[in-house]
């Protein structure tokens, strides 16, 4: 009986958790709101409509700047995940001051302010132009992303790397495994939380980023944020990029939360 | 494991060609007075540096020093205690509840903001459910804003490193009969320490050193160093001055990193 | 790491599309947000049989920046006119042979808008760039608040300087100002009988401290007619189109228009106009382009959607004759005549201030200051 009693603290803990949720979803749900006004200037509530929805599929230069978000965020993050494990992986295999001042190097891009990096990317990729006239657009925007995020995915991926037990590479090998096939069997295995948070940092700064995507990009190419960003004056930009936004929200969260139910289901059926 | 130290040379090379190099560049360009980039006119000054401790600038850094301080300060009061309290929760879908609060920073940013600029000021959409404030311009507005933009930074890391720290040892304390609150201060915290100081990186600089935040939530009335930096690259293209400004914001945080990593025992780096 | 390997199917999928997007055969087009009909250049696309890549910005810097980095192939651009005369200086724009453009003739624009670019313009502007829409700058005020309209029509540019002229109001009152340095000290200005386009620091003495006085509620661009139509600020400068193109959004979302516009004595005017970056790859087009936009039912399409004061006398009468825009322009005159034989100049292109500091850093400078 005691197990299922509640205490005051679990309350407590609860409400806290409850009211901070609240606070970090209050903008979602604002721009759900907002999605589904029939205003276009979303400065009163005039109405509910699905129309800003079905635009989303109509207005082609936002949904290309969608399309281009995600290539780039999903590409970036892919292209940095498995980079960034093999660098990882080199610099932990460094002698130790090597090694601190590789990641000193590392850390600069993470803590530079972004129209730094994005002005220093565009300034470098530039020099290429005489020789790649087309080269702006998709491929710098993406060399841009996979760039700032690289370093994140390095900086999760060391920490396990430090964890993991010298003597287990050493070991397979005695055995008679190949270096490579080591590396891809056992130890990328055990560090495999560490590249999926970096993974998911990855994402996250991809998906969201809009200062150094600006100078990067060109030729038409343009992300869902500087497409926003753009229109943020001379109109009101259509609510259907509000309404893409809440697509997305609804689409992760299930995806996030039917499974956590199952589970939970399964779990209290066994009971 | 040394074999591979050769996987980091590519790394090297390519943080050279992005990070070093673009350092030199900015770092020649503060000593310059320069037509943006056309170096044919250019000529030797020590003016930029000098005009380090014009009044405007040292204000734009103490607003972004309060202004980044304070929401990081209070990132750590409310995402510490969340992370402890998920982490330490006998809840089966621990990791599904973290998802649920990094969500958010999937959502646009912009979008964010925008929803955020409903919330606070008085006309708006949100009188429709009887609500209203005026909080436009606030240093509390922006802040409030900023904390919500960037709490999930501030919960990830901690998380991470409070599910693999190793529970026995705040057993071993318990077992010995030291009371719950001096095992977190003696044990729990110093621990988790690398986490919290992640998350503090994570916060601090992207809410010192971005714009958008203050320009749209502060009514554009508080300058920020982010935003002086903006304006010299982008409206005035004075690469001389941007360049000089976000060198001293590179110093500033590097010395903030090298002396908080002399409280960190195992002089480890970031994550 | 599976997984890894699994996104890579979508992002491989998503790139191809992106990629295959735009080809050397199209029109590479430089605007402002929302500054074009996207139904006129389907009708472009579909009569020269190409394809339409526009790439769109914020401000006349950001197009500076983008045609000097040469990193996108422009054809075309739009920029406002003291960037058209930065970018002649520097020699980014080529020479227009208008005897190529069917639609063209010398005296098919707007008569004041003539004049001005004959004597406030630079010499020879008029083979550079082809004019797109104009206005002036003015007073955006709300309605709402019943002292507010009087004030500004009988004070001008002192309603947006100085608090004291609202008396027991001026407390109440939200004021806002362009953040943007050169349009944000232009009422000190112009209130302070100074020429728009001085270069002398002297003429600028005052501003500061007459200007913190006025501690403003909001500094922004476009946020402040957005805040003015909605009724969070009362008064504010802008450009006489973002009164109309608040007026068009609050129309078609069904709610009143709570806001009207004043144009002070003294003021400056703007154009924004279509010039051809020496980076375009496309003259052709290019010229196919700018001779469509200045054709007479393009041009009224375009005015119409976007909602800034057409340049050509064709699509005033145009207007004049339409019986659905009666009720607009008998409230709002200064629809097609916005300098309504009001004193203005144009906005020059300024390099240095009389002691040789850069002209934008300085008055940034002094924008920091009042926020400060």
């Amino acid at each position: 009986m005691k197990k299922n009693k509640i205490t005051v603290s679990q309350v407590l803990k609860t409400l806290f958790i409850g009211l901070v949720i609240f606070i970090l979803y209050l903008p979602i749900i604002i721009i759900f709101v907002l999605s589904i006004d029939t205003s276009r200037t979303g400065n009163t509530f005039t109405g509910i409509t699905f129309e800003w929805y079905k635009e989303i599929f109509t207005n082609k230069s936002l949904y290309m700047s969608i399309i281009t978000s995600f290539a780039v965020a999903l590409s970036a993050t892919c292209i940095s995940a498995f980079l960034g494990t093999f660098a990882a992986i080199g610099i932990h295999s460094l002698s130790k001051k090597a090694k601190e001042k590789v990641i000193l190097l590392n850390n600069i891009p993470v803590l530079n302010a972004e129209i730094v990096t994005g002005i220093s990317i565009m300034i470098i990729c530039s020099v290429l132009i005489p020789i790649i006239p087309d080269f702006f657009g998709y491929w710098t925007m993406l060399i841009a992303h996979v760039f700032f995020t690289m370093p994140y995915v390095i900086l999760s991926v060391i920490p396990k790397l430090n964890e993991l037990d010298p003597n287990l590479y050493d070991a397979t090998t005695d055995l008679g495994v190949r270096p490579f096939k080591a590396l891809w069997k056992i130890v990328i295995p055990s560090i495999d939380t560490g590249i999926i948070s970096g993974s998911l940092l990855a994402f996250t700064l991809s998906i969201d980023d809009f200062v150094i995507s600006y100078f990067t990009s060109g030729n038409g190419v343009t992300n869902f944020s500087n497409w926003i960003y753009v229109r943020l004056g001379r109109r009101n930009f259509t609510p259907a990029a509000y309404a893409f936004n809440s697509l997305l929200t609804i689409v992760i969260l299930l995806i996030v939360l039917v499974p956590a139910f199952k589970k939970n289901k399964k779990r209290t059926g066994k009971n | 494991m040394k074999k591979f130290k050769y996987l980091s040379i590519p790394y090297i090379i390519w943080l050279f060609i992005l990070v070093v190099l673009p350092l030199i560049a900015m770092l020649v360009l503060s000593f310059m007075d320069s037509d943006a980039l056309d170096l044919s006119t250019a000529k030797f000054s020590l003016d930029n540096w000098a005009s380090l401790f014009n009044g405007v600038y040292l204000n734009a850094f103490y607003n972004s020093l309060k202004i980044a301080g304070i929401a990081t300060i209070v990132c750590v009061l409310i995402g510490y205690p969340i992370s402890y309290i998920i982490s330490n929760s006998h809840l089966k879908n621990k990791f599904a509840l973290i998802m649920v609060l990094i969500l958010p920073m999937w959502s646009n940013q912009l979008l964010r903001i925008i929803a955020w600029e409903k919330i606070f000021y008085p006309i708006s959409i949100i009188n429709n459910i009887g609500l209203s404030f005026d909080l436009i311009g606030t240093d509390f507005a922006v802040i409030f804003a900023t904390v919500t933009m960037y709490l999930p930074f501030m919960i990830l890391p901690t998380f991470t490193v409070l599910e693999k720290m190793d529970k026995s040892y705040v057993e071993a304390s318990y077992d010995l009969g030291v009371s719950r609150p001096r095992t977190f201060f003696k044990i729990t915290l110093p621990m988790s320490s690398k986490g919290i100081m992640s998350g503090v990186i994570m916060v601090f600089l992207p809410a010192s050193t971005g714009f958008a935040i203050t320009e749209r939530l502060g009514g554009g009335k508080i300058v920020m160093i982010g935003n002086i930096i903006e304006n010299f690259f982008k409206r005035s293209f004075n690469y001389n001055m941007g360049s000089m400004l976000s060198l001293v914001v590179i110093m500033v945080i590097m010395g903030a990193i090298v002396l908080l990593s002399k409280f960190d025992k195992e002089g480890e780096t970031i994550i | 790491m599976k997984r890894l390997i699994l996104l890579l199917i979508p992002a491989i999928i998503l790139s191809c599309i992106v990629l295959l997007t735009g080809s050397t055969s199209s029109l590479y087009l430089l605007n402002w947000g929302e500054y074009i009909d996207p139904s006129l250049l389907a009708k472009f696309e579909d009569e020269y049989n190409t394809t339409v890549v526009m790439e769109e910005v914020g401000s006349s810097e950001d197009m500076y920046q983008k045609i000097k980095s040469n990193i996108t192939p422009y054809d075309v651009a739009i920029p406002g006119d003291y960037m058209i005369e930065r970018m002649y200086k520097e020699d980014m724009i080529n020479k227009i042979d208008l005897s190529s453009l069917p639609n063209y003739s010398s005296s098919m624009f707007n008569d004041d808008l003539t004049e001005l670019r004959k004597n406030a313009f630079f010499e020879g502007n008029e083979e550079y760039c082809v004019p797109y829409f104009w206005g002036a700058y003015g007073l955006l005020y709300s309605t709402r608040k019943n002292y507010v309209e009087d004030t500004v029509k009988t004070e001008g540019w002192q309603s947006i300087l100085n608090r004291d002229v609202y008396g027991t109001n001026k407390d109440d009152v939200k004021l806002a100002m362009y953040s943007v340095p050169r349009f944000g000290t232009t009422a000190y200005l112009l209130e302070n009988g100074k020429d728009i386009n001085t270069d002398k620091t002297s003429d600028f003495a005052g501003l500061v401290s007459q200007m913190k006085k006025a501690d403003y509620d909001l500094w922004g661009d476009d946020t402040i007619k957005k805040q003015i139509a909605v009724g969070n600020i009362d008064v504010g400068l802008t450009q006489l189109g973002d009164f109309f193109d608040q007026y068009y959004l609050s129309k078609n979302s069904g709610e009143e228009v709570k806001f009207s516009y004043y144009i002070p004595e003294k003021t400056s005017a703007f154009f924004d106009a279509m010039v051809v970056p020496k980076t375009s790859k496309n003259q052709e087009l290019a010229y196919d382009f700018i001779d469509f936009m200045i054709e007479q039912d393009n041009s009224f399409q375009n005015t119409t959607y976007v909602g800034y004061s057409p340049t050509l006398k064709s699509v005033c009468s145009m207007l004049e004759e339409d019986k659905d825009y009666d009720e607009l322009l008998s409230a709002y005159p200064f629809y097609i005549d916005p300098l309504q034989n009001k004193e203005a100049t144009l906005f020059r292109y300024i390099d240095e201030m009389d002691d040789g500091t850069d002209y934008q850093d300085f008055l940034q400078d002094l924008i920091n200051q009042v926020k400060a």
